[in-house]
């Protein structure tokens, strides 16, 4: 073990590997900040750039990429409103009322910190446990996935306060996952002809119109009278004492939600920010300092997001198994250097393997020691005015959805989603909820439908596992709190005044 | 537009959805509950969504909560949303850089008082910046001016 | 990543440069030396797939022959028919090359989808890109061992075994379908959305049977996770030589393999398509390209067009059997 890791940091601690690790971090950054441009793009356009390079380094650059583009959609999120990726929109939640507080240069900073802490922890889970945990991951059947994905659901339906709402958000969100090709039979369901639609609506087109556009008509009124005069100093950036105390738990938390889940493939790193960022919503004594900018509603998701980001290399690198797109395309990046990935890397290709897990740790230093000299920086992009930054933002909108899949379709579904976005959030509905549904929709079907073949259909038999029962349980016992909750609430509403509902 | 209003037309097009969702999704075929068709999702969500939508519409009806007055800012909602099927249209016809300008130009009428000057000028700049970006840097090769498709 | 998009037409429409100092006609252009310029190779899926890998290796390969950049562009979508498509309506100038598989070529046609394109009419095609065998493999802890015990077995227990694809009308899907009506067992099928998550659950024993994809499959099979049946190759696979073809099996005649064709839009110059196929075929005597083809599991092909196009026409009439013997149902 010790001397793997050894091995590792010899392999890793090359100029060559590190110069490349360090350029992906900070390519990867760049990229993700673009608004509709997240890990994944990144990866799919840098990757032609590391068929060059020694396989171990090639990874390595990738590897950088990959979190330098997740850390960059939080910089977007927060500054901006502008998520690329499902997590990113829950960084939105609590990071964008941060900067609307001016406090932007603490979210990127607890942002920073709760990247590095997360990934930290990933990364220990991935050296001390990795086989292990692949093979609990291996274990979970179509039912688990389905019991899993419907708890991630419910906990983001009882987050919001509003459960109606969430609902109703949750269920056009899985709506509109079921447009495209039906898996389990082949059909095509709402396509309305349109070839583009037959793999599903954009995602990336879908969270643009939704956060983005949505946010910038929301913002362009009012937004010339708007201060930005405040001084930038060192320490307006930094958290202060207190801020430090609130978010050691929640990163504690996140980190271990992020690094169980990020070892499920397919499911986990969706739901790991999502169930996150709900675990410290119950836990909190004040609920309603969530959404509006509550500390530990960036930190929790980010530190989740960021160890599920590494412990999903677990699946990819030791049973060959990718647990996403973006590790799809890792796998990609070894198979034309000729690696085969599979159960056997480890054993037949150690200084890979080990190299790229010290790898790992050194591209999360290089993302705290780049990215908060550069909070500064970022700031900045608040203090011009507006109205240079409003077209700008929509003109890169375009671009990065456009050039996703080269399709002026996804540009027209930006106009439709921008449309019901804006209209949504001025009657009060999250649109978080609306991408959760959408992206865990085809995965929860898919299972289900895949479990009850399986089962013959026989409900029964299905319930009866004991992990898919106890998930099942799980939900059912959130859901039926929150309903309790909002119950109470609504008791308590009607004995005092009305209570402004807070804007989404 | 009010809010009671606006929230009630929005839980009235979320109804809409439903059950046009539900009218197209009864071609598809249900199935069993061993092997459930393509249909059976369609159906339950969009019912669900109808059902949650209508029971909405009537408690912003009979539970009038008017404390905030929020309208919808029309003007640039059109501009911002006019400016993205611009760029559509123009970068379909006419290229990259004609595009930018049409995004640009557009989204800029979200203001009154804009002014040509610094639109002109920020179109310049994104379209050097975007071309700098994706085409030199990022290697995709879009065409910066075409005509025709 | 991403080449240049619109060239529908480009024969007809001038190309105007950015200071407009020149307006050369296209496909004036090209007919003096081709290339002149980079060439774009579309495939259907996106980057690091498998499709992917084997284009690049080719598109190396060729690079060095054509004298030219051969630029890979991912176009994903719908099975690959998207890219197809694209390839389909982009001029017929040499300069857009595509990647048809299996699917995108015959079987979404076969099982009456609606692609947007007809190959035989819309498309040129140039040569085979190599042909690559599947593996019939079951879950650890199955009671047969052999193709004929997996049958015996599956007769003696009517529907209780399960079979997963890597989606509906896939080669993986109707291949299986074909064994059942042949061997004339019923399994269930159980669809899934790729080839990795439907390995994802051999591996965890969720499903009993499936056919997958040799290489990974190789690797699986070396660390015993998963038990192999047999392969659907003609011969058997170079990375698990120890595995039985189908037709050892019993099975005569029964083959199921995966391939790409290199095509071109419909109308290509014949000497423009000559030298493609010349530097398609000299990449497939590459030793570079051979060596990593074989880590692969992937059989190179050396075609001229016309036998590309008669491969074409063969294997179109092997799989619509299959569709029409197995009863699947078209859409």
């Amino acid at each position: 073990m010790f001397e793997n890791i050894l091995l590792g940091f010899s392999t890793a601690f090359t100029a060559t590997n590190l110069l490349y690790c360090f350029l992906g971090v900070f390519l990867g950054t760049f990229i993700g900040v673009l608004p509709g441009l997240g890990s994944l793009a990144a990866i799919s356009m840098l990757l032609p750039l590391t068929f060059y390079l020694e396989p171990t380094t090639a990874l390595i650059m990738l590897g950088g990429i990959y979190y330098g583009g997740e850390y960059g959609g939080s910089i977007a999120s927060i500054l901006l409103n502008l998520p690329g990726t499902p997590s990113a929109a829950v960084t939105c939640l609590d990071g964008n009322p941060m900067a609307k507080q001016g406090r932007a240069g603490v979210a990127l900073f607890i942002t920073a910190i709760a990247s590095f802490v997360g990934g930290s922890v990933g990364i220990i889970a991935l050296m001390a446990f990795g086989p292990a945990i692949a093979k609990v991951g291996l274990s979970f059947g179509p039912s688990d996935y389905f019991a899993l994905m419907l708890l991630g659901l419910v906990a983001t339906v009882t987050v919001g306060g509003q459960v109606r709402k969430g609902l109703i958000m949750v269920i056009l969100g899985l709506l509109l996952g079921t447009v495209g090709t039906d898996v389990t039979s082949g059909d095509f369901r709402y396509t309305f002809g349109f070839l583009e639609l037959r793999d599903g609506v954009s995602l990336v087109g879908m969270a643009m119109g939704l956060f983005g556009i949505a946010e910038v008509i929301n913002s362009i009124k009012g937004s010339n009278e708007r201060k930005v005069t405040e001084k930038i100093t060192a320490r307006s950036m930094m958290p202060t004492k207190e801020d430090m105390k609130k978010i050691i738990a929640p990163m504690a938390r996140g980190s271990s939600i992020g690094g169980f889940l990020g070892a499920l493939p397919g499911a986990g790193t969706v739901i790991a920010a999502f169930l996150a960022y709900a675990m410290e919503v119950r836990v909190a004594k004040d609920k309603t300092r969530f959404g509006n900018g509550a500390i530990e509603g960036v930190a929790a998701p980010e530190s989740a997001n960021n160890a599920a980001a590494q412990t999903a290399f677990i699946p990819t690198l030791t049973i060959g198994i990718p647990g996403s797109a973006t590790m799809s395309i890792m796998l990609g990046a070894l198979m034309i250097h000729g690696i085969t990935p599979g159960p056997l890397l480890i054993t037949d290709h150690p200084t890979i393997f080990w190299g790229l897990i010290a790898s790992f740790w050194i591209g999360n230093v290089f993302l705290l020691v780049l990215n908060i000299p550069l909070i500064g920086m970022w700031v900045r992009v608040l203090q011009f005015p507006y109205k240079y930054i409003y077209p700008v933002v929509i003109a890169l909108i375009c671009i990065g959805v456009f050039s996703m899949r080269t399709s002026v379709f996804d540009v027209c579904l930006v106009v439709i989603f921008g449309a019901l976005g804006y209209l949504l959030q001025r009657a009060g509905y999250q649109a978080a909820p609306l991408i959760l549904g959408f992206v865990l929709g085809p995965m929860l079907e898919e299972n289900l439908r895949r479990a009850m073949l399986m089962a013959r259909g026989d409900v029964f038999q299905l319930i009866a596992d004991p992990l898919t029962g106890s998930i099942l349980a799980l939900s059912a016992m959130m859901l039926i709190w929150a309903f309790a909750c909002g119950l109470k609430s609504l008791l308590n509403k009607r004995k005092i005044k009305i209570l402004p509902e807070g804007e989404a | 537009m009010n809010v009671i209003s606006l929230r009630f037309t929005i839980a009235t097009i979320l109804a809409v959805i439903g059950i046009t969702a539900f009218i197209i999704g009864l071609q598809y075929d249900f199935g069993s509950s061993q092997r459930m068709g393509p249909g059976y999702f369609p159906l339950v969500l969009s019912g669900a969504l109808t059902v949650l939508a209508v029971w909405e519409a009537f408690s912003v009806l009979f539970n009038p909560s008017s404390d905030e007055q929020p309208s919808l800012d029309w003007r640039p909602f059109a501009a911002i949303l006019t400016a993205v099927l611009g760029f559509a249209f123009a970068i379909s016809f006419f290229g990259l850089i004609p595009a930018f300008i049409v995004v640009i130009g557009l989204s800029s009428l979200s203001e009154h008082k804009y002014g040509l000057k610094p639109a002109l000028i920020l179109a310049f700049f994104v379209s050097l910046g975007a071309w700098l970006l994706f085409a030199k840097l990022l290697g995709i090769t879009l065409s910066l001016f075409k005509f025709g498709f | 990543m991403k080449t240049s998009i619109w060239k529908k037409l480009s024969s007809t429409i001038a190309a105007v440069t950015i200071g407009g100092l020149a307006v050369i006609n296209a496909g004036m252009a090209i007919a003096d030396e081709y290339p002149s310029k980079p060439v774009t190779l579309v495939v259907g899926f996106p980057p690091g797939g498998s499709t992917d890998v084997v284009a690049r290796i080719l598109a190396k390969s060729m690079t060095k022959t054509l004298g030219q950049p051969v630029l890979v562009e991912n176009r994903a979508g719908a099975g690959g028919t998207v890219g197809i498509g694209h390839v389909a309506s982009s001029a017929p100038d040499g300069y857009t090359l595509g990647v048809s598989g299996v699917g995108a070529s015959i079987l979404l046609n076969a099982l009456g989808r609606e692609t947007g394109y007809n190959i035989d009419t819309d498309l040129d095609v140039i040569g085979v890109m190599g042909t690559l065998g599947l593996v019939i493999a079951g879950r650890n802890g199955l009671e047969p061992k052999t193709l004929q015990e997996l049958i015996k077995f599956a007769k003696n227990n009517p529907g209780k075994l399960t079979y997963g694809s890597s989606g509906i009308g896939t080669p993986g899907h109707l291949a299986m379908e074909y064994l059942k009506s042949v061997a004339g067992v019923d399994l269930l099928h159980i669809p899934y959305k790729g080839n990795t998550p439907l390995m994802n659950d051999v591996l965890g024993g969720h499903v009993d049977i499936a056919l997958l994809t040799t290489p990974g499959t190789a690797e699986q099979v070396r660390a015993g996770g998963v038990h192999p049946f047999a392969v659907t190759s003609p011969e058997r696979s170079s990375l698990m030589p120890q595995v039985p073809t189908a037709i050892e099996g019993g099975f005569d005649g029964y083959t199921a393999t995966l391939w790409n064709l290199l095509v071109t839009p419909e109308g290509t110059p014949s000497d423009i398509q000559m030298k493609l196929s010349k530097a398609l075929n000299s990449a497939m005597q590459d030793e570079e390209v051979l060596a990593s083809y074989k880590k692969k599991g992937l059989a190179p092909t050396i075609k001229t067009p016309a036998e590309a196009t008669q491969f074409l026409e063969s294997e179109r009439a092997k799989w619509k059997k299959v569709i029409s013997e197995a009863g699947v149902q078209k859409k």
